[in-house]
């Protein structure tokens, strides 16, 4: 597991990064890497997750994917790769408590999906990033920056991600343990409203 | 043994390769003339003898390449584009400015330049992936010559380019190590110890020919020796930095400085006032084509049940091996992790256009950049964690504008 990957990157003039969630998005992105110019690189992860997609979902590099959404949403929460399967059990915890919320997959971290990003903001009070990273350079500082940009009003803004230097551990041990998993981001959740 | 008129055209022909690396450092104020005139008396052999490429077509699948490793030793390589006819001597002269496309070291917007160079320790590596592509998917007899530094020597990512080359027999490839004792800010840790460059070269499984780096004669021995080698080359070329004129043969204190106006006139008078118009013509390859790829067929994406569970790295082991089905122009190389990236996957189903890397990341993205430019198609795979490890090789592939994965 690498903490730094995405920051650097992402900071190569013209590159494109990717991070996907389940099989069926990492093929569709892997052959669209295949036709895609420049310096190209994708994340894949190490731990077997459910798939979540169909066979005939498309997934444009620049894209992302709203997973759950509703009219009254109090929050988005904004993950690829581990942390969106953490960021839907805790949709699907706090939907049984009766608080709806957004979750973006967000598959293309640059280029990103400005529009996706922008009308979560638009239409809902708290966007919360939740990464397996370290804080600089990953999908918190993409988001942060479109916030910044963006001509919206201001809205909280939480950033889940690795804040000390990890250890060995299972894999839900170290999201536990790391502020990253299912819990922290109810908490956050909350703690917006 | 060449004849004399032979012997003289390499003279003459090096006397004005050092001529136009001062004049067109000197005309831009700022540059490296001495990293040049080291090199120049075995680009002229190289150059007149042995290279073959048609200047009109750099495109031609069989052209041999030419990489300056020490990037910054560019004034020489564009003076030899000038000699060749490749560009006009005005053209020489617009080195370093705003809207050249010389620019201070080279990148591929010339179109005789394959990548860009000038973090040293980048062109050997990336000359291993282009002489990978010649062998074994081109399957074109076409070499690859890489002009490397002697300070250059000190990175490892060029002793990761001397192993993986004898690991894949690259006897189409020739590694000239400009052994000029001096590096940037002084001598270099070997100075001119031949001796232990030969050792090195050797040790790496290397054919290594020592050669008195301003003796023509030698040089084309040398060159022949090393056409005929069933191994990569090495040659070690002992020089003097600055040769030719007195007062920077040699001599530290020069590395990166363009003469002032009135010493490179001193200069170019103990060169023998080279008149500057010599054009030779470089022999041409044979035109042949590269080896036909397997053909294309539509993308058949493996399936996965909504909610089973996969890992997003069998997946990518699973695409790379339908990409490789689908198109023939598929490559992967991996840093012996093959079996955690699943790039295994696709090396089970299409051994022959899988590059084991060994742990060896940079050379690894190098190989890739240089077979990519040869108009291919290569994933890289291993821990994200070791990629940070290539980040300067990344970083340059986007100088280069290439594409790599
Ligand atoms: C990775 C890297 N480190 C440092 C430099 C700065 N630098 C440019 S040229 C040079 C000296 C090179 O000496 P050598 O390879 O012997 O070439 P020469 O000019 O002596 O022919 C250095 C240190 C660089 N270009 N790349």
């Amino acid at each position: 597991m690498a903490l730094e990957d995405l920051a650097m990157m992402r900071s190569v003039h013209g590159s494109t990064v990717l991070y996907p969630s389940d099989a069926v998005s990492t093929v569709h992105l892997v052959k669209a890497m295949a036709e895609t110019k420049g310096i190209s690189y994708l994340r894949a992860t190490r731990e077997k997750v459910p798939t979540l997609y169909g066979a005939d979902e498309t997934f444009p590099i620049g894209g992302s994917k709203t997973l759950r959404s509703s009219d009254s949403d109090v929050a988005t929460i904004i993950g690829a790769g581990i942390t969106l399967h953490e960021a839907l059990k805790a949709a699907d915890t706090l939907a049984g408590e009766g608080t709806n919320v957004r979750v973006i997959d967000l598959y293309s971290v640059k280029p990103i999906d400005w529009a996706a990003i922008v009308s979560a903001v638009q239409d809902t009070k708290h966007i919360i990033v939740v990464e397996d990273h370290w804080a600089q350079g990953g999908l918190g500082d993409a988001v942060a920056s479109i916030l910044a940009d963006a001509n919206v009003p201001m809205v909280k803004f939480t950033h889940l991600c690795i804040t000390e230097m990890p250890r060995s551990g299972t894999p839900q041990e170290l999201l536990e343990k790391y502020g990253i998993d299912a819990h922290a981001i109810v908490a956050a959740v909350k703690a917006g409203i | 043994m060449p004849d004399e008129a032979t012997l003289q055209s390499y003279k003459d022909l090096a006397a004005q390769l050092r001529a136009d690396s001062i004049r067109c450092t000197t005309a831009a104020g700022s540059g490296h003339p001495t990293s040049g005139m080291s090199a120049a008396d075995f680009l002229a052999v190289l150059a007149i003898k042995y290279l073959k490429y048609d200047f009109q077509n750099p495109k031609m699948p069989n052209n041999d390449h030419l990489l300056f490793s020490k990037g910054h030793a560019c004034p020489v390589l564009y003076a030899l584009y000038k000699a060749v006819g490749a560009i006009s001597d005005a053209e020489l002269l617009t080195l370093r400015q705003f809207d050249s496309k010389l620019e201070g070291h080279p990148t591929p917007e010339i179109p005789y330049v394959d990548a860009a160079t000038g973090s040293l320790g980048q062109g050997l590596p990336i000359g291993v992936g282009i002489a990978m592509a010649g062998k074994y998917i081109d399957k074109l007899p076409y070499k690859t010559w890489i002009v490397c530094g002697d300070s250059e020597m000190a990175e490892g990512s060029m002793y990761e380019a001397l192993e993986i080359a004898a690991h894949y027999e690259l006897n189409n490839l020739v590694a000239i190590v400009d052994v000029n004792k001096l590096g940037q800010r002084g001598e270099t840790q070997l100075g001119h110890d031949m001796a232990a460059y030969k050792a090195r070269f050797e040790a790496f499984g290397w054919h290594a020919i020592v050669v008195d780096g301003h003796d023509v004669a030698a040089l084309d021995a040398a060159f022949a020796e090393a056409m005929t080698a069933d191994k990569p080359v090495g040659i070690l070329a002992k020089t003097d930095k600055g040769h030719g004129v007195s007062f920077t043969s040699g001599l530290p204190g020069w590395h990166g400085k363009a003469m002032k106006p009135e010493e490179a006139e001193k200069a170019l008078i103990e060169l023998g006032s080279p008149k500057g118009d010599i054009v030779i013509t470089v022999q041409k390859p044979e035109d042949l084509h590269p080896a036909a790829l397997s053909p294309n067929t539509d993308f058949v994406a493996p399936s996965y049940p909504l909610g089973e569970k996969y890992s997003a790295r069998q997946a990518y082991g699973d695409a790379l091996k339908a990409l490789g089905a689908s198109r023939g122009d598929i490559f992967a190389n991996d840093s012996e992790v093959s079996n955690s990236t699943f790039s295994e996957t696709f090396k089970k189903a299409y051994p022959d256009r899988f590059f084991e890397m060994y742990i060896a990341e940079q050379v690894m993205v190098s190989v890739a950049q240089g077979i990519e430019a040869r108009g291919y198609t290569v994933f890289c795979s291993t821990f994200a964690a070791f990629f940070a490890r290539a980040f300067d090789q990344i970083r340059m592939g986007a100088v280069s504008r290439a594409t790599l994965h």
